[in-house]
């Protein structure tokens, strides 16, 4: 326990809630910037079981962001390399890693038995197909968007990122993106990933937004 | 009208704007991935037309991001 120490001289942090962490089962799809971050907090600060779910293969590109890589992992599965560096920080946690493309085909079957969705996936197609999974099998889905200078994060119970997106968003610009900007919205959703985890029911049906440029945080609840 | 939209409020605004009205207003193109909350409150795009705003509403637009 001496890991979580720190974490857990938190007042409002009660030991038993801590401890049932450790049985929640957590599905993160994409683990490019985002999935390595998100991932990297949630299973240093107690939700060791995962499945981590992604097909692309480490690129120097990906180094301004993506926090668990290093140069000499380009070429290699990023599920693996992730798996890897995410055991050598916590060798408690239970990594599933899957080698996979998420489509129509298999996402129904992927999204089920999980606590908690996470969608880090990096663009508007897949995200929309995980989104219609969850909603159709009642999983509780955190989409997480992030590019250019501002991002969003929304963990979704009652309602659906399908209320906010139809197929039309698939057109929208890509934009680039500096590492801390995908570190300050994966920093944020992870915090509202752990506090769900552990039974906080604030925040939820909310779209959080950050605009780095203008430093403006908005909040919209989803009625 | 007085509306605060994104943080800067006016008194600009003319009375009996609905939302679609007040992008027009603004010369702002409702792109499929805009995002827009009146009062804290997200709006469904098929309301924008229908949503008439009143004196003190605070309106946020923002612009979705696919990233990850």
């Amino acid at each position: 326990m001496s890991r979580y120490s720190r974490l857990l001289e938190l007042k409002d942090i009660d030991l038993e809630q801590f401890l049932s962490l450790a049985q929640k089962r957590v599905l993160i799809i994409g683990v490019g910037g985002v999935g390595q971050h998100v991932s990297t907090y949630l299973v240093t600060n107690g939700v060791t079981n995962l499945t981590i779910v992604d097909y692309d293969k480490v690129e120097l590109s990906n180094l301004n962001r993506q926090i668990l890589l290093t140069e000499s992992d380009a070429g290699k599965l990023k599920v693996e390399v992730v798996k890897s560096t995410l055991l050598a920080k916590n060798c408690e946690a239970h990594i599933n890693s899957i080698n996979l493309k998420v489509d129509e085909s298999n996402i129904d079957e992927l999204v089920k038995g999980y606590d908690l969705v996470i969608d880090a996936v990096d663009n508007w197609k897949s995200k929309l197909i995980i989104a219609k999974a969850c909603k159709d099998n009642k999983a509780p889905f955190l989409h997480i968007g992030v590019d250019g200078y501002k991002g969003q994060y929304c963990l979704f119970i009652n309602k659906s990122l399908l209320d906010i997106a139809n197929s039309d968003i698939i057109s929208s610009p890509k934009d680039g993106v500096m590492g801390p900007m995908v570190g300050i919205i994966s920093s944020l959703a992870s915090m509202l990933a752990i506090k769900y985890l552990l039974g906080e029911c604030s925040g939820l049906d909310k779209i959080f937004y950050f605009d780095y440029n203008s430093y403006r945080l908005v909040e919209m609840l989803i009625s | 009208m007085r509306l605060k939209v994104d943080s800067v409020v006016s008194n600009e605004y003319p009375e009996g704007l609905t939302i679609q009205g007040l992008l027009d207003y603004k010369d702002i193109e409702a792109v499929p991935w805009l995002v827009i909350s009146v009062n804290g409150v997200f709006v469904k795009r098929e309301y924008f037309k229908s949503h008439v705003l009143n004196d003190g509403d605070e309106i946020e637009l923002i612009y979705i991001r696919g990233g990850g």
